[in-house]
């Protein structure tokens, strides 16, 4: 009876925790923190997973100039009527412009081309110019060119970056028209335009960041708390890019939590893609830490990463924190929770992703957590 | 009815014979005023007032040398020459030498105003650019917008690839970037509260559709280039001895006279040759020794030939020239000059060969090689209109003429055996045709082939001619030395560089 199926225990044991907690939650909530609100609507049911992307390596070429027109009129009265020649449209520019309308760079094309210009022709008829080829990018982002020098930073709306500008447009020969020479037979070839590599960082991704070694149950704990479909598979790096939740309050306050690749030793020297899951961790004001309880020391790990954090930027060490041990369903998990808990100095609040256990507490911590950093000033960026 | 108008007044405009009209043949310029007009401009920035005086004689009447023909009746003609008041060469060089051992002169080190030449082309290069941009774009449009004109023009339309840039992975996290790294581009970051005028700047347009076949004038002043990225070293030559039997007869400085012409000797050849008498020195300096392989590699018209070979050291002479017309003048002189030539001389120990000094492929035999390149001839241009390289239809030629001098001193120094001396001579007072070339030469020869040279530093022994010659000073001159023209002196110019190559 009481060891049938996950889900009926899962679903009895929710419907227990209403019925139980309820008068006295309503009690907490009323002098308090914020209760977190159960998703209204059920998880998607598409297949792909829906990764975050903050960080790209993009190519800009701008348009080329159209060329311009060699040409002479001829009328009907008048069959030399000298050079009429038009020039050429300018090429397109690649703009990125700085909105509200998008977060992530998964929208952005890794080659990133903008239109040419049209060749001048006759009558004085000059080219068309070539559109921009604006693309929106999250307001905070961050860009850096080929050698690794911060070239442009869009931390306002509508704050355009010029990325590649385009050819300008040749002259045709009515251009090089003198009173010594009054028949040009030049006109310019229209350039072509800049071709450059940028590479563009987001600067502030979530609120909370899961960090932890692989195969520790981040992906679970957010498949738990949000709507967030990450893959959950018993073998490390099954998380290779970041995914994001959202967890709603109940005083109408969003956070997202972002479920980030795991970090092995030596990750700040770039081992097991160590430098790109550490930028992910950059990007996030809160951090979890999803220890493994079930492993033999899963207090070597915390000090692990702490030292990985630390070798890497000076000032991601001191984040604000909270540590949760995971897998406490197993026996081992439940061993080490209390030696957990006595060695290291920070509260550790023991939950089970997999079973849902304590959840709630941890949402609580987590909304404590952000509120008294939110309270702080602010320090960093 | 308009056309039969037109051609009505095309056939009036053919009567009246407009070809021939006063204003039409007044201003017209034959290769010698152009000639004229490009020296000024030239010669002008690079040798500033002393030019004047190279003007002037370059303009004036030739000085000429008699060489001796000691295949001939020698005494004779010494003793002739010598009641006319010339003076032997040797004569003058051994006092020189005898005045230099009771004084021991420092010679001024070379290259100190190096930089000198070098800003001063860069200011001709730029000021040619500038001439040739505004000749083509026109200057005030009639919308009054000054557009800023493109500094240097293109003819074609190859698009250059851009160097690829360098892709070093950054490590740094975001916040210590943020901190370190940041160069803001301001001209690309655009904010639309203070106006979107950034994004209208676009990349200029520099290329020129429709003259392909035009060779622009400053492309000509960019061979001369300074960055020496190969190993160079400049040494004084140890020694420098006057062939014994070598009879050259001169007048002295300020004497104009000329020469008797030559006469036939006992033995059927003509007496004493005339030259250059900067001509001379090249072959002097090359400093030809018994039992050497000795090539001419631009021989025509035999001057520089002939003089070796009065030496009477020279076992084996190699004769090279591109032309058959060259050759034949070349055979002709010998046989005027060698009574035994057709039993001796010809296909045994003097042998001409026709083919492009480029391509001559007899690597590594020879123990010396004297190098005359094709050159403007500054003397030549000045006062003869046939075969003047100023010729409209020859600017193609002459603009590309470093090159072709620097292709053949590249070919003739991997001609040279380890251990051999090269001479290297023209007769113009360019900069670019001189060490420019030297330059370009031994840069190309170290980079495909990994030869390496030495400079043999003459100034010297340049010194024992300054009675008879006007040099240049070693200051303007970086590979060799140079024979200026001077009025009480009109020889030259002459530019020759000794280039030894190492083992």
């Amino acid at each position: 009876m009481l060891f049938s199926t996950g889900k009926s225990f899962l679903a009895r044991f929710s419907l227990n925790i209403s019925r139980n907690a309820k008068p006295i939650g309503l009690i907490a909530n009323y002098c308090q923190v914020a209760s977190a609100l159960r998703p209204k609507k059920a998880k998607s049911t598409r297949k792909e997973a829906q990764y975050f992307s903050d960080a790209k390596r993009i190519r800009a070429i701008g348009g080329k100039g159209g060329d311009g027109c060699v040409s002479f009129l001829q009328l009907w009265c008048n069959e030399r009527a000298g050079p009429d020649g038009g020039d050429g449209g300018h090429g397109g520019h690649v703009v990125f412009q700085a909105s509200n309308d998008v977060r992530n760079f998964n929208h952005v094309g890794s080659v990133l081309k903008a239109e040419e210009g049209e060749p001048g022709s006759s009558k004085d008829c000059h080219g068309k110019n070539a559109k921009h080829s604006v693309i929106k990018v999250p307001i905070g982002t961050v860009i850096r060119n080929a050698q690794g020098q911060i070239v442009g930073d869009l931390g306002q709306a509508d704050l355009m970056f010029v990325a590649a500008r385009g050819g300008a447009g040749g002259k045709g020969n009515r251009f090089f028209t003198t009173d010594k020479e009054t028949s040009p037979k030049v006109s310019e070839y229209g350039p072509r335009g800049e071709d450059l590599s940028y590479t563009l960082e987001l600067r502030s991704m979530a609120d909370v960041g899961l960090i932890g070694y692989p195969n520790a149950g981040k992906s679970t704990l957010l498949n738990a708390l949000t709507r967030a479909k990450p893959k959950v598979a018993p073998y490390a790096f099954t998380t290779l890019r970041p995914h994001l939740g959202t967890v709603q309050y109940d005083d109408h306050v969003q956070l997202t939590i972002a479920d980030l690749p795991g970090l092995v030793p030596d990750a700040h020297r770039n081992k097991g893609l160590g430098i790109q899951f550490l930028k992910h961790a950059e990007r996030c004001t809160l951090l979890l830490f999803v220890l493994d309880a079930s492993a033999p020391e899963p207090w070597t790990h915390y000090e692990q990463l702490m030292h990985e954090l630390r070798q890497f930027g000076g000032r991601l060490a001191s984040r604000p924190q909270l540590v949760v041990a995971n897998k406490l369903d197993v026996e081992e998990g439940q061993n080490n929770f209390e030696e957990l808990q006595r060695r290291l100095q920070n509260p550790v609040l023991g939950i089970s992703a997999k079973m849902g256990h304590n959840l709630g507490q941890l949402l609580n911590s987590i909304r404590r957590g952000y509120d008294r950093h939110k309270d702080q000033p602010q320090e960093s960026s | 009815m308009l056309k039969a108008r037109n051609v009505c007044l095309l056939s009036r405009r053919w009567k009246s014979g407009a070809k021939k009209r006063w204003n039409v043949l007044q201003n017209k310029k034959n290769n010698c005023d152009r000639a004229l007009e490009n020296f000024d401009d030239f010669y002008g920035s690079v040798y500033g007032t002393r030019w004047k005086n190279m003007r002037a004689a370059l303009l004036t009447r030739h000085k000429y040398v008699a060489l001796v023909n000691n295949f001939g009746d020698t005494e004779q003609t010494c003793a002739m020459l010598e009641s006319d008041g010339a003076i032997n060469m040797k004569s003058l060089i051994n006092l020189a030498q005898d005045r230099v051992k009771d004084s021991t002169e420092t010679v001024p080190e070379q290259g100190k105003s190096r930089h000198e030449i070098e800003s001063k082309l860069d200011a001709l290069l730029r000021k040619q650019q500038e001439r040739e941009v505004a000749s083509i774009y026109p200057s005030s449009p009639e919308d009054g917008s000054s557009a800023p004109l493109p500094l240097e023009l293109k003819f074609d339309n190859v698009e250059e690839d851009q160097p690829e840039q360098v892709n070093n992975p950054f490590k740094q996290s975001l916040t210590k970037a943020l901190e370190e790294d940041v160069k803001l581009d301001e001209h690309r970051l655009v904010d639309p509260q203070f106006g979107t005028g950034g994004l209208y700047e676009y990349m200029p347009a520099h290329s020129i559709k429709g003259m392909e076949d035009w060779v622009a004038e400053s492309e000509h002043y960019k061979y001369y280039q300074t960055s020496a990225d190969f190993p160079l070293a400049i040494e004084p030559e140890p020694s420098f001895h006057y062939p014994e039997h070598l009879s050259l007869y001169t007048y002295e400085m300020g004497n104009c006279s000329d020469f008797k012409g030559p006469k036939k000797c006992m033995t059927g050849v003509l007496s004493h040759f005339m030259m250059d008498g900067a001509s001379t020195l090249p072959p002097l300096f090359l400093q030809v020794k018994p039992g050497e392989r000795v090539l001419d590699a631009c021989a025509s018209p035999g001057g520089k030939s002939l003089l070796m070979l009065q030496t009477l050291h020279l076992d084996h002479l190699v004769c090279n020239d591109i032309q058959e017309s060259r050759l034949n003048k070349l055979r002709k002189v010998m046989q005027e000059y060698l009574f035994d030539y057709k039993e001796r001389w010809a296909g045994k120990r003097l042998i001409l060969s026709q083919s492009d000094a480029r391509n001559l492929d007899q690597y590594e035999q020879f123990d010396k090689i004297l190098v005359d390149v094709p050159c403007t001839t500054d003397r030549h241009v000045l006062n003869e209109q046939d075969n003047n390289i100023f010729k409209p239809t020859r600017i193609k030629e002459r603009l590309r003429i470093p090159e072709l001098q620097a292709g053949i001193l590249a070919n003739c120094l991997r001609l040279l055996r380890p251990g051999g001396s090269l001479v290297y001579s023209t007769c113009s007072l360019s900069p670019i045709q001189n060490d420019g070339v030297v330059h370009m030469a031994l840069q190309k020869v170290f980079t495909e082939y990994g030869i390496t040279t030495t400079i043999k530093d003459l100034s010297r022994h340049t010194a024992l001619f300054s009675d008879v010659f006007k040099f240049e000073h070693p200051k303007g001159l970086k590979y060799g030395q140079m024979v200026v023209p001077y009025l009480p002196a009109n020889f030259g110019p002459m530019y020759f560089s000794k280039i030894t190559r190492n083992v």
